[in-house]
């Protein structure tokens, strides 16, 4: 398969825009800041640590915004039938799926760096190397599987459908990991659950990369690979 | 030269035919128009590009630079005239100006317009400059008048006629006659037992000169029923006939499930097609005998035909007719 640069700045510009111009989108991340922000100010400081403040934020941001910036752009392109002229203006499915990645990526990483100063974390707390990674990896499982809902859905609306219980179930990790201890270990082996252990570890004790949250973080993005390159090949972008 | 030919193309899903027998040769600069149902369009326009897979038969592509337009493809409604089409420039990598071209699609007031603020007959030749943007030899389009104004066809007809200037083959298909005889020369109908046939078409002369004695030297044999439609005059031959109806007693032809008014009376008609194994089965109905697959009796007194094709189509056969149609079809 032939990749063009050309082609995929085309459509990185064409998502750009469609993503920001996409209010139910732009939902997620503007939540995120926006929440964050009002618990902040709201709510007593000693129930509102910058450790939940930020693991908050960066669960709506990366898993509700990647899973909607997955499968709400594409949805979308199908409903209004105008991926069917990008796919028969010789635009193949792999540079449509790279050029539409890469926006909805910068947006995820730029959004989690904003969150640390808004839950008033101290910027020399964080273990930048390691929170980069590991948030980014979990927005990009996160739009892997937004793609996957969006291969099985034909417009916006299913797309919501599908997604939503998907979405529930990660950004509310944290709490089912205070149901009880057994549901926290299960929860633990989430990419969400990951994150979360991983930010409070690292702004109340001290957090060294583990061989589990690797492990964890690794099979998870193989797996919505592997998921995802099967429901192409199956289905296609467009499963008419 | 031929930029398409396919021969015997056809295109078989879940053990029914999508597409059944194809033989059709795409000229350079030819105008043709094909007149089939819009469910199996994608599908013959995907065979002709080659992202679908034939069943049997040929296709042989001199270029593949091809390009196609259904027609409810979508447009990126928030984007600007100018902005959508320079996106598609980027695209397609072509060096086509915009802002030279925009006057041929009768887009240049337009230009900086919002795409969702545009009416449909504007959507239709964004559509279209679009494609044109792609530099490619043969364009498919389908149904690119439906639901447009009068002033809409009009100006989609002077880009199209632009476009194939500048040495752009279109090839257009329709479910409706009168569309495909606006648009292309040569017009073919899809059956979906026998494939694609061949219709004839001839313009009408601008200037009509009625010469009474021309009808004296149609030779019998090579009787064409002619209907007229739109501006155009369709000839039909004898053997593409189901049968002919009277309605609000106006002869009506039909072929397939369509039907053609025919000028000419049912006296007229029958007494013409005569010779060409046609029978006046009722007062209002003249039957091809080819066409006939049974003969039904319901009752001691009457009597139904039923018609070959996927529509089993019966006609009423008085009584009396019977013995007549027994023996013309030496039964």
């Amino acid at each position: 398969m032939n990749l063009s640069i050309r082609k995929i700045s085309a459509i990185l510009q064409l998502k750009l825009q469609s993503i920001i111009t996409n209010v139910s989108i732009m939902v997620a991340p503007l939540l995120a800041i926006g929440f964050v922000l009002i618990m902040k100010i709201s709510m007593p400081k000693a129930v509102m640590t910058g450790a939940f403040l930020l693991s908050f934020g960066v669960l709506f941001n990366s898993i509700m915004g990647g899973i909607m910036m997955g499968s709400y752009p594409l949805a979308e392109e199908k409903e209004k039938n105008t991926l069917r002229v990008l796919m028969t203006s010789s635009v193949n499915g792999a540079e449509f799926i790279i050029g539409s990645i890469i926006p909805s990526i910068l947006m995820i990483i730029l959004v989690n760096i904003i969150l640390v100063p808004i839950a008033g974390v101290a910027m020399s707390k964080i273990n930048w190397p390691i929170y980069l990674i590991y948030t980014t990896l979990s927005g990009f499982i996160s739009i892997m599987i937004g793609y996957i809902v969006g291969i099985y859905s034909k417009n916006q609306m299913q797309a919501g459908n599908i997604s939503m219980p998907i979405l529930l179930i990660f950004t509310m990790t944290p709490m089912f990991q205070m149901i009880n201890k057994t549901i926290a270990n299960i929860a633990s082996f989430a990419y969400s659950g990951t994150i979360i252990n991983f930010i409070n570890n690292m702004l109340t004790k001290s957090y060294s990369a583990n061989f589990k949250d690797i492990a964890v973080l690794t099979i998870w993005t193989v797996l919505s690979i592997l998921i995802f390159i099967y429901a192409y090949t199956k289905h296609g972008l467009d499963s008419e | 030269m031929s930029i398409i030919s396919m021969d015997k193309v056809t295109k078989q899903n879940n053990g029914n035919y999508d597409l059944k027998n194809i033989t059709l040769n795409i000229d350079a600069n030819s105008k043709i128009g094909i007149k089939l149902p819009p469910t199996i369009t994608k599908t013959l326009f995907g065979i002709i590009k080659g992202i679908i897979p034939i069943s049997s038969g040929s296709i042989t592509r001199e270029t593949n630079s091809i390009v196609y337009g259904l027609n409810d493809d979508g447009l990126y409604e928030s984007y600007s005239v100018k902005k959508y089409l320079k996106l598609f420039q980027k695209i397609f990598n072509s060096d086509v100006s915009i802002s030279d071209n925009l006057q041929e699609f009768s887009l240049e007031d337009v230009e900086n317009t919002k795409i969702k603020e545009l009416s449909k007959d504007q959507k239709r030749r964004v559509s279209l400059f679009r494609m044109f943007i792609s530099s490619s030899k043969l364009m498919l389009i389908e149904s690119p008048l439906t639901n447009l104004t009068d002033e809409g066809i009009e100006l989609y007809l002077k880009a199209v006629e632009f476009v194939r200037k500048s040495g752009i083959t279109i090839l257009f298909t329709s479910y409706y006659m009168e569309e495909l005889l606006l648009l292309s020369d040569e017009i073919y109908r899809y059956n979906e037992h026998t494939g694609l046939e061949k219709t004839d078409v001839v313009n009408e002369p601008s200037a009509v000169s009625t010469d009474d004695k021309t009808d004296k030297f149609q030779p019998q044999k090579n009787f064409k029923v002619a209907c007229k439609l739109a501006d155009k005059t369709i000839f039909f031959n004898p053997d593409e006939i189901d049968f002919i109806e009277s309605i609000n007693s106006v002869s009506n032809i039909r072929i397939g499930d369509e039907y053609y008014p025919s000028l000419l009376t049912m006296n007229e008609l029958e007494q013409k097609l005569e010779s060409f194994g046609f029978y006046r089965c009722h007062r209002s109905y003249l039957v091809n005998l080819q066409r006939i697959s049974e003969l039904i009796s319901y009752s001691r007194n009457s009597y139904t035909l039923i018609l070959k094709g996927p529509t089993k189509e019966k006609l009423p056969l008085s009584r009396a007719k019977m013995e007549t149609l027994r023996k013309l079809i030496g039964a």
